[in-house]
């Protein structure tokens, strides 16, 4: 059976699914009991893709609380026709860039300032977790981890990220560049290994 | 060795699958966390809903204030200056100081006299008056007594009441004639005609006034006090100069916490948290029972009735149960009973709209009214609201108090 990240790829309508035809629908009525559930189901995916945008699980909630509150309200405007998860990742990776935003609007940031630090048990990749990959990208200044999210995650161009973060298409390139250079750095081991035809994926 | 690129492209492929394959787990509580983060909002929502239109209010009267009324309040205000003057205007007549002049000009010096004073409210009457004579007597154009005139809407060109303009004419041919005094009679007359619209005028927007006020205060239970607040638009309704009506309508945020006996079997306690969202449509009746230049003092009595527009209620049982704990002992079943407590949390929401409360609640009110500005009043209002039947759709029973701050105009 297909995982619901599957099923997003793949494109399977998640309206197979009549329990959550039912509860949208019952969303679009504001009832509490299904926005509960449906909260309470999807809550996990989108703290994953929260936590991609955010270094801070505290942030990544508040993401999360801000996306599903966009989506009880706007929940009337769902397509039916294309699966849901699709449309709260898209409205999660939105609210993460709000967030983004502001932040950079209210705070100076110092990218000299963040600090490498090696993974303490690189091993192999093929072993790493998700929650090590989240630590090693986390190792990343706010914008390189953003630029490197929205370019390799979501799959947008360089326009597009500088549109949505407001930066040059330059500072767009530059920032993935950096961000990719210094995440080789955290992975010699695997890299020597993989060289080496030790280690296979 | 590989290039860069190939190891890039390694590492993006595998953080995408490391990533994308994870799911986060639901974390216990992120949902009541959600309602209440929701809840916050709503409120800050309404807040600045309440503030805005306030403000809208506040600055629709004040364009009203500067704009409008100018020209009625310059009218009313002469009116009454003529008025008042007029005493001293009979002293003139008395003393002839008009001599030689033509009548019809000296009726239109009179009424210009009436006329032309806004501007210049803070000298006396007399001065006024004289002055406006002085003028007149050197040369009155007729266009300028025509225009005075025109200004004069609803004064008859003639007196009434059978006062004869033309005798007051004598005095300035020198004739002995024993009525000047008509004369200034019929000024009086007249200028109480003209009194009497422009008190009306200038009663009518007390009879009502609109306010915006905001509440914050404690609801009170048999075990427990929350915070709460509310605020909203009234209207009050002069009825007598002591006594009013006052309505209006009032969103009111409630936090309700009660403790109770749990009068099941084994029962320890039971806990209702209810938070509740509802509009407070009062009706209360005012007495003035001081009032000095700027400032009342009154008292207030009346009922609310409430519309729930939402409902959330969460209640927590607290009981005590038996278990059989069964142990194995050297091959031997051996049961034992304890005493485990359980914690029973149910929650209810209910819909908008689904209770009201007619005629809920009692209000009682005491108040000091300040005057801020003309037309503006400040109200400071010490409340009191008692449950007359149980509240919402649990029937909770709790007692609303605080200071109701309201600006009125």
């Amino acid at each position: 059976m297909a995982s619901f990240f599957e099923e997003i790829q793949l494109g399977v309508d998640n309206y197979r699914n009549e329990g959550l035809r039912e509860i949208i629908r019952k969303c679009c009525r504001k009832d509490k009991k299904s926005q509960e559930i449906l909260y309470k189901q999807f809550y996990g995916y989108a703290l994953s893709i929260a936590l991609i945008y955010n270094k801070q699980r505290d942030d990544a909630i508040d993401i999360v609380n801000d996306s599903f509150m966009k989506v009880f309200a706007e929940i009337s405007k769902f397509d039916p026709e294309k699966p849901f998860k699709i449309w709260l990742r898209k409205i999660v990776i939105n609210s993460s860039i709000d967030q983004f935003r502001r932040r950079k609007r209210n705070s100076f940031y110092d990218e000299s300032s963040s600090v490498l630090v090696p993974d303490q048990n690189p091993t192999v990749i093929s072993s790493l977790t998700a929650g090590e990959v989240l630590r090693l990208l986390n190792q990343l200044p706010d914008i390189q981890k953003m630029v490197f999210s929205l370019y390799e995650m979501e799959g947008f161009s360089h326009e597009e990220i500088g549109s949505m973060l407001n930066i040059p298409v330059s500072s767009s390139r530059v920032y993935l560049t950096r961000a990719k250079k210094k995440l080789r750095k955290l992975f010699p081991l695997y890299f020597d290994i993989y060289d080496a035809g030790l280690g296979k994926r | 060795m590989m290039q860069d690129w190939e190891k890039d492209k390694i590492l993006a492929d595998s953080i995408r699958d490391a990533l994308e394959t994870q799911e986060e787990q639901y974390s216990p509580g992120a949902w009541e966390n959600f309602v209440n983060l929701r809840k916050r909002r709503r409120r800050i929502v309404y807040l600045k809903t309440g503030t805005g239109i306030a403000a809208s209010l506040l600055g629709i009267w004040l364009v009203i204030q500067v704009l409008v009324p100018e020209a009625i309040n310059n009218r009313i205000e002469t009116r009454h200056i003529t008025y008042e003057k007029s005493e001293q205007s009979k002293e003139w007549t008395e003393n002839n100081t008009i001599t030689n002049e033509d009548p019809s000009h000296r009726v239109h010096v009179a009424r210009e006299g009436k006329t032309s004073l806004p501007t210049k409210s803070e000298q006396t009457g007399t001065e006024l008056i004289l002055e406006e004579i002085d003028v007149r007597t050197e040369e009155i154009p007729q266009a300028d007594a025509v225009e005075s005139i025109a200004l004069l809407d609803g004064l008859p060109d003639k007196p009434s009441g059978g006062a004869d303009f033309t005798d007051s004419l004598m005095i300035e041919d020198g004739q002995s004639n024993p009525e000047p005094e008509k004369f200034v009679r019929w000024i009086h007359d007249e200028m109480e005609t003209a009194r009497v619209p422009a008190e009306k005028l200038k009663s009518g927007p007390d009879r009502v006034r609109f306010g915006v006020h905001f509440s914050p205060g404690f609801n009170s239970t048999s075990s427990n006090s929350t915070f709460a607040f509310a605020g909203g638009i009234s209207a009050d309704f002069r009825l007598t100069r002591r006594l009013g009506l006052s309505t209006g309508i009032m969103a009111a945020q409630q936090n309700v916490v009660l403790q109770q006996q749990n009068n099941q079997f084994m029962g320890l306690g039971k806990e209702t948290t209810a938070s509740m969202l509802f509009l407070d449509v009062p009706l209360n009746l005012t007495w003035k029972f001081h009032s000095d230049k700027s400032t009342s003092y009154y008292v207030s009595g009346g009922i609310s009735s409430l519309a729930y527009l939402d409902e959330d209620y969460r209640n927590k049982t607290t009981t005590q149960e038996l278990v059989e704990v069964v142990r194995e002992e050297n091959g031997q079943e051996s049961v034992e009973y304890a005493v485990v407590t359980r914690e029973t949390v149910t929650s209810e929401s209910v819909r908008s709209f689904q209770s009201f409360d007619l005629a809920g609640r009692l209000n009682l009110m005491v108040g000091l009214e300040q005057q801020l500005a003309p037309g503006l009043y400040f109200h400071v209002e010490p409340y009191l609201k008692i449950p007359l039947s149980g509240l919402g759709a649990q029937n909770l029973r709790f007692t609303t108090s605080g200071i109701r701050c309201k600006v009125s105009f």
